[in-house]
Formats: structure tokens, C-alpha cells, sequence
């Protein structure tokens, strides 16, 4: 009498295809279930591909030409290279004269966003540990920014900012009132 | 027609144009040329060949998908779960069938037939607690408390997400 057949009697190439349906959260509890499952996901980029990317809210490195392996390389240096931001210099904060009346001031991951809700603009640097030890200015024009509806401005509520310089993105997650 | 035996050892009579769904056997008729001679599936049961051709008639004249268009990566289109009705409806069966349809599915290489089975299994893991995924397939924690830890830890950057 052979065994049931079950999850894990299949083989592993048909494993790590159900997994790569998988949402990155349902892969990565895929990963914890047992030593086999773990294997597969530890074996094939793909898999740490789509978790990763996921995970850390990443952009996909490419439209789908280059190899999964390649892919994650590139995404492992590109978050690498964000890592090395320093993400938790609370200590000082310099914020230029310029900037310290009505702007949108939002501090994510070391990065303070300035957003001039007048222009249109926004400017993001780096906190530096000591005042002004080096400062990173980017400056958007409004034809190269989605831009918020004119008549919202006044009350919109920035809810959240991401910004990755590495990958040049800027998101600027905002409630606006009535706006559909 | 075609003569199949399965590992059971009962004879099933098909028509060759809804057996040729299976690139298996498809290649095995053309290698060896019309023949009366049966074909034995060694790793098929009844039970399971009935379910089988089942969904071969039901698809009996579509397309079969190109391999080119199977090794195009194109991750939008590969990771949708979404199942037709008649397929749902046709997979909707025990769990130990479900799995005896993908091997056997994977065995006679019949790849739409694989695709719904790996999304029906996908779906049913969608969303779940790994307690429960593992209450649901009968899987084993065969991690020692150490591992465990350590995947809790290296897992632990994405659990507030």
C-alpha cells in the first residue's frame, strides 16, 4: 500500500511553482512550516525574489529579461545600498530656514521630505548625524510630480512618505477630502 | 482510439484527439505510429485516469499552450491564481485526489491541468497562519527549537507588514 499523497509528496519543482503564486507574506509562512518547504524556498530565487521584494517594498528591478538570480543580486545591492543610509540618527535634525514655515515636513527612515504645498515641490535629504556633515537636495519640478488636486491642498493629510533614492522613488501617500 | 492500462490494471478506450492533451502520451503516439498496442500508465490509478480524462474532454479542441509562452517570466501573468468555473468545479475534490491529480498531471505533462491544480493548492494556503497550513496539509514541525527560532528571527522584518 503506497502512502497517501499529500503537500509534500510532490515533487519539488511543482512546490516552488504553487509557491510562486504566492503572496510574498503566504510564501515566507510557507518557509517556517517544515525543513522540506524551507529547503525549496532557500533554493530558488524566485522565491527569495518575490519575498524580498515584497518584504522591503522595493521596486522590480527589471521588466522580467534577466534571470531571477540576476534579479535578486540587483535587488540585494540596490537594498543594500538603502541600508547604508544611517536609519537611526534621531539625534540632530537640520531643517534649512527656508523650509520651516508652511511645508510638509514628514521624517521617514532618516530622510526628512520637505513638501511645499505652494509649488508644488519637494525636497528630500538625508539627517545628517552632525549639522550639515552632508545633505543630498533633490528637488522635483511640479510638471515631473503627480501633482495634488489645487482645490484639496489646504486639508489633505500626508498619511505616509517612501522614499528610496536609490531607486529614484518618491511616494507620497495623502488623504484628500471628497477627491475621487 | 487509444488503449491506456492503469497501475490498477483496468483498460480505458480513448479517442486519440482528447488523449493528446497529455504531451506524454501525445509523443508516445507519434514515436511509435498508430497501434492497437496499450499504453501502461504505471503511475495512474483509475480513479485518478478517470478524473483525468475528464478534464481532457471537457478541453477536448483547445489550444495546447505553446512552451514558448510557458518560459516567458512574466510575473503578472504567471502569479494569478484565478481559476475558470468548470475547472474550480472539476477540482473540487478530496485533498489526497488533488494531489494524485498534480503528480499524475505532472507525469503525463499536461500543463493546464497542472496549472489548476498548483493555483487550487495556492489558494487553499492564501492567507493562512503557518499553524494552520500546517493543521491543513498534515504537515510536521520537523524544525528543532533552535531553527524554529532562527527562522522566527530572520522572518521577523516582514511579521508587521
Amino acid at each position: 500500500m503506497k502512502p497517501k499523497a499529500g503537500l509534500l509528496s510532490l515533487p519539488d519543482e511543482i512546490l516552488h511553482d504553487i509557491l510562486s503564486l504566492l503572496p510574498w507574506q503566504d510564501i515566507l509562512h510557507c518557509t517556517s512550516l517544515c525543513k522540506a518547504l524551507r529547503r525549496t524556498y532557500m533554493l530558488s530565487s524566485e522565491l527569495q525574489y518575490i519575498t524580498e521584494l515584497g518584504g522591503q517594498q522595493l521596486l522590480p528591478v527589471s521588466d522580467g529579461h534577466i534571470s531571477f538570480s540576476k534579479r535578486l543580486q540587483l535587488l540585494r545591492d540596490k537594498a543594500h545600498a538603502w541600508f547604508k543610509f544611517d536609519i537611526h540618527s534621531f539625534e540632530v535634525i537640520f531643517i534649512p530656514v527656508q523650509f520651516r514655515t508652511e511645508t510638509q515636513v514628514s521624517i521617514v527612515n532618516g530622510h526628512a521630505c520637505l513638501w511645499k504645498e505652494d509649488i508644488d515641490s519637494g525636497t528630500i535629504f538625508p539627517i545628517p548625524r552632525k549639522p550639515l556633515q552632508q545633505t543630498i537636495e533633490r528637488d522635483f519640478s511640479p510638471d515631473s510630480l503627480c501633482s495634488i488636486p489645487k482645490q484639496t491642498q489646504s486639508n489633505f493629510d500626508v498619511l505616509n512618505v517612501h522614499i528610496d533614492p536609490v531607486q529614484n522613488l518618491l511616494a507620497i501617500v495623502y488623504i484628500s477630502p471628497g477627491w475621487k | 482510439m487509444v488503449h491506456l492500462v492503469t497501475s490498477d490494471n483496468v483498460e480505458f478506450v480513448v479517442e486519440k484527439e482528447v488523449v493528446e492533451r497529455s504531451v506524454l502520451i501525445k509523443n508516445m503516439l507519434e514515436d511509435v505510429g498508430e497501434s492497437d498496442q496499450s499504453i501502461p500508465l504505471a503511475n495512474v490509478s483509475s480513479a485518478v485516469l478517470r478524473k483525468v480524462i475528464e478534464y481532457c474532454e471537457h478541453h477536448r479542441g483547445e489550444p495546447l499552450p505553446s512552451g514558448d509562452a510557458d518560459q516567458n517570466q512574466d510575473e503578472t501573468r504567471k502569479r494569478t491564481t484565478d481559476i475558470s468555473e468548470w475547472d474550480q468545479k472539476f477540482i473540487t475534490v478530496d485533498q489526497e485526489m488533488l494531489f494524485e491529480i498534480i503528480l499524475a498531471a505532472n507525469y503525463l505533462d499536461i500543463k493546464s491541468l497542472l496549472d489548476v491544480g498548483c493555483k487550487t493548492v495556492a489558494n487553499m494556503i492564501k492567507g493562512k497562519t503557518p499553524d494552520e497550513i500546517r493543521r491543513l496539509f498534515n504537515i510536521v514541525n520537523d524544525f528543532t527549537p533552535e531553527e524554529e527560532a532562527q527562522i522566527k528571527k530572520e522572518n521577523e522584518w516582514a511579521e508587521d507588514r
